[in-house]
């Protein structure tokens, strides 16, 4: 009896060890987090750089545009999965680049360049063309979940629309 | 799998249901306008097909024989007065995707959805049997029981007034 | 073939995507036909997306179709199959339970021996704090909301004292990720933080410094250059203590905030009439 509980003690103190070993070396959730979005923290490196040397509003707008791509694709991939905390994280991102972003630097064209400027109207038609269908899906899928995405989302294209309408104008015109 | 159909293993004929209810109905829809109708009209369309199965030549295109049928069925009931004509329905499910080097705005879409529902019946059926089931102008004139030249004309016209109302609507890019 | 020609053998053919080879000649002269068949293939490949109310009956017909000729049915078991509830005495039950009892702490034992052994295998030193130089915290943020902040600012700024600030904050943000990597030893990463950083550098803050005004250059340009000297030196320090696989993309960082703060010295001496 003494024997068996011996064995069962030491049993259960092993099994005790490697219980607390995964725990210690497990990489941390932020460099899980770096690994898996590195394409993103990439993308965000060189648009600030593109960002922060230029001075004409259109070409920012451009800039904009491509990061738009970026970060819609991780929406549509994080909503593809369910995955309701990204979507809404990455639906967030985007509204912020919408509207801080590209919207402010739309504004800042149209302010300068010719009310139907060509260009203008095919880079806003060209983010209309990304944002729409995906504003379609996060509403077609109906998950509960992507509800916040889909809002950040429709606000964000909405900003966009409103500009390019004419409907919202620069605070302070330029001098 | 029709020929098994028109042995009478009703497997089979499943099989072929599976197939083609959905685009069957999905036509019938367009040219009633009304679901119940497309249903029925769709139900009663595979009961003919499958009591007249020894009748259809294996080896021709049983999409259009069904078809066929389907409009026969859809004629019938127009003249003894079952059919209701009704106004295309405003509340519609959301836009599926589209291919992205074509896709329409929403707003687009939504014009687009007007102008098919609006073509004369007999315009838009000959139509959506060209471009959704992609049937040639003589399977066409076999299924609305017309000469090859008419359903040309009858295409010819539906695309003609498409044109006409949406190209406000479309800013494609010419390279 | 005129353009009405044109327009008709489009709307009247098979296929507008491949239309006969005189019409087929006429668009690729003619920009007008070839943008009436760019609205027309932009109708036709969407008329699929026009919704339709889903049909809700194809199921019933096939399960009507299918109907097979007896339905399955599920029986019971008879009695004497049943196994019958198991009946212990209060003895057992107290056995039982003590043994649950000494179980339970012989894991938590084993636990809390597991982890003693485990520091003490990997005894060394334990999580290291670069200071990125403005005596901040580490940021808990998620990076990629940092980076996305400092892009807004980007595209925001108006001056180029304001690209300089906000590049400079860029370039921290990065920094900000070091001491994790290094602890962790993940190399790779650290490869990749590095170029990344050494670009922003070079490639956005030095550059961008430049186009500041003469009048501005110390006010903008001494506090980043002072914030890159800390960081040169932290990211030194932490080089020293780091494993040998990370060690090379950390001496890049350290160089390349060398360069940057030397480079913004000169470019401030430039100025001083």
């Amino acid at each position: 009896m003494i024997r068996r509980l011996s064995v069962i003690t030491l049993s259960i103190a092993l099994a005790g060890v490697f219980l607390g070993e995964p725990a210690r070396t497990a990489p941390p959730q932020r460099l899980l987090d770096f690994q898996a979005d590195f394409h993103i923290i990439e993308a965000l490196v060189d648009g600030g750089l593109a960002l922060g040397t230029e001075d004409d509003p259109l070409q920012r707008a451009r800039h904009c545009q491509t990061l738009t791509t970026v970060l819609a694709e991780e929406l549509e991939d994080a909503a593809r999965k369910n995955a309701g905390p990204r979507a809404t994280e990455f639906g967030t991102h985007l509204e912020a680049l919408l509207v801080g972003g590209l919207g402010k630097n739309l504004l800042l064209a149209r302010a300068k360049l010719p009310a139907n400027d060509p260009d203008l109207k095919r880079l806003g038609d060209a983010v209309l063309k990304l944002l729409l269908p995906l504003e379609e899906r996060l509403t077609s899928q109906e998950v509960t979940g992507l509800e916040p995405a889909r809002k950040a989302l429709a606000q964000g294209r909405l900003e966009i629309e409103n500009i390019l309408k004419g409907k919202t104008r620069l605070e302070t015109p330029l001098k | 799998m029709v020929a098994k159909a028109q042995q009478g293993e009703r497997p089979a004929f499943a099989v072929l249901v599976e197939a083609y209810w959905d685009r069957l109905y999905r036509w019938l829809y367009h040219v009633t306008h009304d679901r119940h109708t497309a249903e029925d009209l769709t139900q009663e369309s595979f009961l003919k097909a499958l009591g007249a199965l020894d009748s259809f030549q294996v080896g021709t295109n049983f999409q259009a024989w069904l078809f066929r049928i389907a409009h026969n069925t859809l004629v019938n009931a127009t003249r003894a007065g079952r059919r209701n004509k009704q106004a295309f329905p405003e509340q519609l499910p959301a836009f599926s995707q589209g291919p992205l080097e074509l896709a329409m705005t929403r707003e687009a879409m939504q014009h687009l959805t007007r102008a098919v529902g609006r073509l004369p019946h007999e315009f838009r059926a000959a139509f959506l049997l060209r471009v959704e089931e992609d049937l040639s102008f003589r399977e066409i004139a076999d299924v609305l029981g017309t000469t090859e030249d008419t359903a040309r004309w009858r295409v010819f016209k539906a695309r003609k007034k498409l044109l006409e109302v949406l190209s406000p609507h479309l800013e494609p890019e010419v390279s | 073939m005129n353009c009405q020609e044109c327009q008709d053998q489009l709307l009247s053919c098979a296929d507008p995507v491949a239309p006969p080879v005189e019409v087929e000649a006429h668009l690729a002269e003619c920009h007008a036909c070839r943008q009436q068949q760019l609205m027309l293939l932009q109708i036709e490949a969407n008329v699929a997306r026009v919704p339709v109310p889903p049909s809700e009956v194809k199921e019933h017909f096939l399960r009507q179709l299918l109907e097979p000729a007896q339905p399955l049915v599920e029986f019971p078991r008879p009695d004497h199959a049943r196994r019958p509830p198991p009946t212990w005495s209060r003895r057992q039950w107290t056995m039982l339970a003590v043994g649950c009892a000494a179980a339970l702490l012989l894991t938590v034992c084993g636990i809390w021996l597991g982890n003693m052994l485990s520091r003490r295998l990997h005894d060394g030193p334990g999580p290291m704090v670069v200071d990125p130089g403005k005596g901040k915290k580490p940021p808990a943020k998620p990076l990629v909301a940092m980076l996305l902040d400092c892009d807004l600012r980007l595209a925001q700024a108006q001056t180029a004292e304001q690209q300089v600030e906000s590049l400079a904050e860029l370039a921290e943000v990065l920094h900000g990720e070091t001491a994790l990597l290094a602890q962790t030893g993940s190399d790779t990463e650290l490869h990749a933080l590095a170029k990344l950083y050494a670009k922003v550098l070079d490639k956005g803050l030095v550059a961008r410094a430049q186009l500041v005004p003469e009048g501005k250059r110390k006010s903008t340009l001494n506090p980043i250059a002072e914030r890159l000297a800390q960081a040169s030196s932290a990211t030194a320090k932490l080089a020293e203590k780091a494993a040998p696989k990370v060690v090379e993309p950390l001496q890049v960082m350290v160089a390349a905030a060398r360069t940057g703060n030397a480079q913004l010295k000169a470019l401030m001496a430039e100025a001083v009439p």
